[in-house]
């Protein structure tokens, strides 16, 4: 009887994770979680208060799923027009829209509420990252100019800013750094998305870039924040006391986002393009990795 | 998995392996291990149709340019200059050759740099060990 109602729990968990863990958009979750963590580590590597680190890391994945959540509960509409995102759980019914409403309200409730008790500058700057995506950026700009992922890249500055805020208790030059780097890196990210789904975001009707300015405009653009980005990190890897090895390795790195952003200038083709979008991943992952255990 | 290796093995040089050394190797190294980790990388992601490309090939010259300057600069350091003049002059010879001269010449070019800038990449080791 005990064992029955345990395999029951375990039905309903699996049940409960299948429908809600799409919804948090894992990969984009956790690297941004990542930036919020070497945020924090540089400036308290090594790490000597392990529960501080496992506060920030539960209140920033809260948060940081909770605003997800709450964008593809927004979203929903335009992600059943678009062949790419036709098939996530509230696309299809799986998931019911107020069902994700409450979650990702839950979720970002706790995120905050932990964020603000823990520390309330932090939880302030955790808050506002949390207000530029879900409000100005998903609800109020997204569907009326391009122009909006300025704010979606002020939002996912944020996390890196909040960790670091969380390490020193203030914010300063090398956290501006940190959250600028990230801002400037997601127009990368984010119009080399666009070209390649051009397509899609058309059909859909979300304005974008390469819908008003025109795909050579948009590779323009995402060269020059390339340059943005690699000096924005670079700045703030020598703030955070990077010893001369590792900031070679970065500013190799950086050369080769801004060769790729380049090339896919002189030779545009989707498969460049999509690269650049891999390798800009690929070089946030490598920076933020490099900040987190390679700090002095 | 073996250009994921090469990439960080190249990293490892990058910001480890090459310390204390003086500028010209330094840097040397840092640009050649710098242009095998993106190449590796860039592999990685684009796949081999990807890189169908002379800018690609231009490029990548520096690779084993690069290595072997630091290695003649760092063992072989009255040597120097003369490589270096040599690096210059093959690399902006590959360069050219693809851009302007037949397909021929341009591969010819290629292979007398790569030839020799492989022999050093070979030869100054086992020169340092004998020694």
């Amino acid at each position: 009887m005990a064992g029955k109602r345990e395999i029951g729990m375990i039905q309903r968990f699996k049940n409960f994770w299948n429908k809600f863990f799409p919804l948090i958009k894992s990969l984009q979750t956790g690297l941004l979680l990542l930036t919020g963590l070497a945020g924090f580590m540089s400036a308290r590597c090594p790490v000597l208060n392990i529960s501080d680190l496992l506060a920030l890391t539960g209140s920033l994945a809260l948060a940081i799923s909770g605003s997800t959540v709450l964008n593809m509960w927004y979203d929903r509409d335009i992600d059943a027009v678009m062949p790419r995102t036709c098939n996530r759980p509230l696309s299809t019914g799986e998931t019911q829209p107020s069902e994700a409403l409450v979650f990702g309200l839950i979720l970002s409730a706790s995120g905050i509420g932990w964020a603000l008790f823990l520390n309330p500058l932090y939880g302030l700057i955790v808050f506002a990252g949390l207000f530029f995506d879900v409000v100005v950026y998903t609800i109020w700009l997204k569907r009326k100019t391009p122009w909006a992922i300025l704010w979606g890249g002020i939002s996912g500055g944020m996390p890196v800013l909040a960790g670091r805020v969380f390490g020193i208790g203030t914010v300063d030059w090398v956290g501006i750094a940190l959250a600028l780097g990230v801002l400037f890196w997601i127009p990368t990210h984010i119009l080399t998305f666009s070209i390649r789904y051009h397509d899609d975001y058309q059909t859909a009707r979300v304005p974008t870039f390469p819908g008003k300015y025109g795909f050579h405009t948009t590779r323009v653009i995402i060269a020059f924040s390339s340059v943005l980005t690699a000096l924005s990190l670079g700045a703030a890897s020598y703030g955070v006391g990077l010893t001369w090895g590792f900031l070679r390795l970065l500013a190799v790195l950086s050369a080769g986002l801004f060769f790729l952003a380049v090339w896919s200038l002189t030779s545009p083709s989707e498969r460049i393009t999509f690269g650049l979008f891999k390798y800009a991943s690929l070089y946030m992952l490598s920076a933020m990795l490099l900040i987190l255990f390679a700090g002095r | 998995m073996l250009l994921l290796a090469a990439a960080l093995l190249s990293a490892f040089q990058i910001s480890a392996g090459v310390e204390g050394l003086p500028s010209l190797p330094l840097w040397a190294y840092t640009i050649g291990f710098g242009t095998l980790l993106v190449s590796c990388l860039m592999f990685v992601i684009l796949g081999f149709k990807g890189l169908e490309s002379k800018t690609v090939v231009i490029v990548s010259t520096a690779i084993p340019l690069c290595i072997s300057l630091g290695l003649v600069s760092h063992h072989l350091p009255t040597y120097s200059t003369l490589y270096l003049i040599f690096c210059a002059f093959g690399f902006t010879a590959t360069g050219a050759a693809r851009f302007f001269l037949s397909g021929k010449t341009a591969s010819l070019i290629l292979a007398v740099v790569h030839r020799i800038a492989g022999i050093l990449i070979t030869a100054v080791p086992l020169v340092v060990v004998i020694k």
